[in-house]
């Protein structure tokens, strides 16, 4: 029981960040119970939200969703509370009658300057970028995608082993493009698969093992993470060649033996 | 094929399409909306979806296959959907109309900030790695003409394995189908830059639909509700959980679009059907609502009987009615079958 507790708050925790809209739905809900609860509406979006929230955190029907959705996430359990439109619903309330006229009480003026500040918080919340590439994947896995299948020898398999970093977005950005592994190893071919993926992403990467591992699985291009006084003794003993660089990455082509 | 001719298909079927399949639901409703017609439309093509990819997959048929019947399916029911418009096209060209002179300023400058998200989202990027199984599961359908036979992560077959978490919603698929629909663009660029401002949009509708019924005569705060939802969506980086970040970074993956705009399709017209004494939509919408969400995550399978319970359980205390609460489990059947064969069939 205390362990379902815990995970309950482990996860509501995660779900409210920094508690800023937790504190914005509470005073939501204090707001209409206090003010508007004789509307249907209102009452109809409060039995809901409290009906939602004892789902999620009553530990029996926690344990029964969580046996369902698996551990890791029952905090998408939470995507059932109508946050956003409860506390709109309250911020519609608020304003009298007499207040709501748009331009004779100067609204427009804070309406506008709430649309500049949401653009702004927006644009500045770090979560978009440019790329100069269509299929909307970081530049650099476009560019050593792209490298790759220059070099590539028309009619023959290509293969890439690269790091995490980039092995998430290959097939994302070119399909064609065979790996030995996918993202944290997924759809590894077996465990000398998931030994290049370990050699790949290793802090200290071992590139006489990298490539004696990628030959083995038949790959015909390495991506990897290469420092700016690299020496390719290691990797063209094992028949791979640099064929240029992409930001760290230096981008080797396994040559016919 | 340029990319403005792929840029026409995609409005074609996804605004289009949707907007003209859902009239034939709504048709026995004498004031419906285009929003609202828009909104019935991706219920029933998300269902329809869910109805043909789940046999095509266990018959091993390629995808081509699927886009043909999916495109008839989806045209023919469009066509219906023109053919009844025949008779309310002069109401609803008058309704728009109204509709516009009567907005509040409040709705105009909530436009203008959802405008504003849809730009964000189609001009700039988001970087997800699980975009290594959504959308590199659509790359893979279209370049091997298959569906759910090969490995997204390494372009390998998956032989005997399945991909029992995925099979049930197959979102990714649709997204596969929508793609070669639309003069084989990317499924990259579709996923990253005409879902998300089309997902966008059709998740505001849902949120203004709430608003006209919270607020029925009252423009003024119908417009407040909305600009407060759209507003408060751009502040939603306080966690990477809440539904709303998930909307405003990565609306085209199939538990985004499931968290941002199905999770409230499902409270609004929970809202508008069950809870209402005579239901306001067909109780069909709810049946679809509830296959949508099983077409776009696993998760969808188990939040959209809880959602719907929650109500059925508030609408048998308040109606006591044991009709209105079978009619209302029925629209449950397609995630209570999922889960079952989820749960004791692909999870065992």
């Amino acid at each position: 029981m205390k362990e379902i507790i815990d995970w309950i708050v482990t996860n509501w925790n995660m779900y409210w960040g920094d508690g800023s809209f937790l504190c914005l739905l509470l005073a939501a809900v204090i707001y209409l119970i206090g003010w508007k609860r004789k509307k249907r509406s209102v009452r109809q979006a409060l039995v809901y939200l409290l009906a939602s929230l004892f789902l999620f955190v009553c530990p029996l029907t926690a344990g029964i969703i969580q046996k369902c959705v698996g551990e890791t996430v029952y905090w998408r359990v939470l995507w059932i509370l109508p946050v956003t439109p409860v506390i709109a619903l309250a911020g519609a309330e608020l304003p009298e009658e007499k207040h709501i006229d748009f331009l004779h009480s100067g609204l427009a003026v804070v309406f506008i300057a709430a649309v500049i500040i949401c653009a702004n918080s927006l644009l500045h919340s770090g979560n978009y970028s440019r790329t100069y590439n269509y299929q909307k994947v970081p530049d650099e896995v476009a560019n050593i995608c792209n490298l790759v299948l220059e070099n590539s020898d028309e009619g023959t398999e290509v293969r890439l082993a690269a790091d995490d970093h980039i092995a998430s977005y290959v097939r994302v950005y070119d399909p064609s493009i065979i790996m030995p592994y996918g993202r944290r190893t997924k759809g590894s071919l077996d465990r000398k698969s998931q030994s290049l993926y370990n050699a790949i992403n290793s802090a200290s990467p071992d590139y006489g093992r990298i490539a004696e591992l990628a030959a083995d699985k038949k790959c015909s291009f390495i991506s990897v993470a290469i420092p700016e006084d690299f020496e390719a003794d290691e990797m063209e003993s094992m028949g791979y060649t640099l064929i240029g660089t992409v930001n760290q990455y230096g981008v080797f082509k396994r040559l016919p033996s | 094929m340029n990319l403005i001719i792929k840029g026409i298909l995609s409005g074609f079927w996804l605004i289009i399409v949707p907007a003209a399949s859902g009239i034939p639901l709504l048709r026995k409703n004498p004031r419906y909306t285009p929003g609202e017609c828009f909104l019935a439309g991706y219920l029933f093509l998300f269902a329809l979806a869910e109805i043909l990819i789940l046999p095509m997959y266990y018959l091993r048929m390629p995808l081509h296959v699927l886009v043909q019947l999916y495109a008839a399916a989806s045209g023919l029911a469009a066509l219906c959907g023109i053919f009844c418009l025949r008779k309310q096209a002069g109401r609803l060209a008058g309704d728009i109309k109204r509709s516009v002179r009567g907005a509040s300023p409040y709705f105009w400058c909530a436009l203008i900030l959802i405008i504003m998200q849809m730009c964000i989202l189609a001009v700039y990027a988001h970087f997800d790695a699980d975009d290594a199984f959504y959308v590199a599961t659509a790359t893979t359908a279209v370049q091997t003409d298959s569906i759910f036979l090969v490995n997204p992560y390494t372009g390998f077959s998956y032989g005997d394995y399945v991909p029992s978490r995925y099979i049930l919603s197959p979102f990714p698929i649709f997204l596969a189908v929508i793609s070669r629909l639309c003069g084989d663009l990317h499924p990259a660029i579709m996923a990253h830059t005409v879902f998300p401002p089309v997902f966008q949009m059709l998740s505001y509708m849902i949120l203004y639909q709430i608003g006209r019924r919270w607020f029925r005569e009252d423009a003024m705060r119908r417009g407040i509700f909305l600009f407060l939802a759209a507003a408060l969506n751009c502040f939603s980086a306080y966690s990477i959980y809440n539904a709303g970040n998930f909307q405003m970074i990565r609306i085209w993956q199939g538990k985004a679009l499931l968290a941002a705009a199905f999770i409230p399709m499902l409270f609004f017209l929970s809202l508008a059907v069950v809870m209402e004494e005579q239901p306001e939509y067909p109780w069909l919408l709810l049946f679809l609502a509830n296959a949508g969400c099983c077409l776009l995550s696993s998760m969808g399978i188990i939040l959209a009987p809880l959602v719907q319970g929650i109500f059925l359980l508030l609408a048998l205390f308040r109606f006591r009615s044991l009709k209105r609460f079978l009619k209302g489990f029925l629209c449950c059947v397609p995630s209570l079958v999922f889960g079952v064969i989820y749960l004791f069939v692909l999870k065992a």
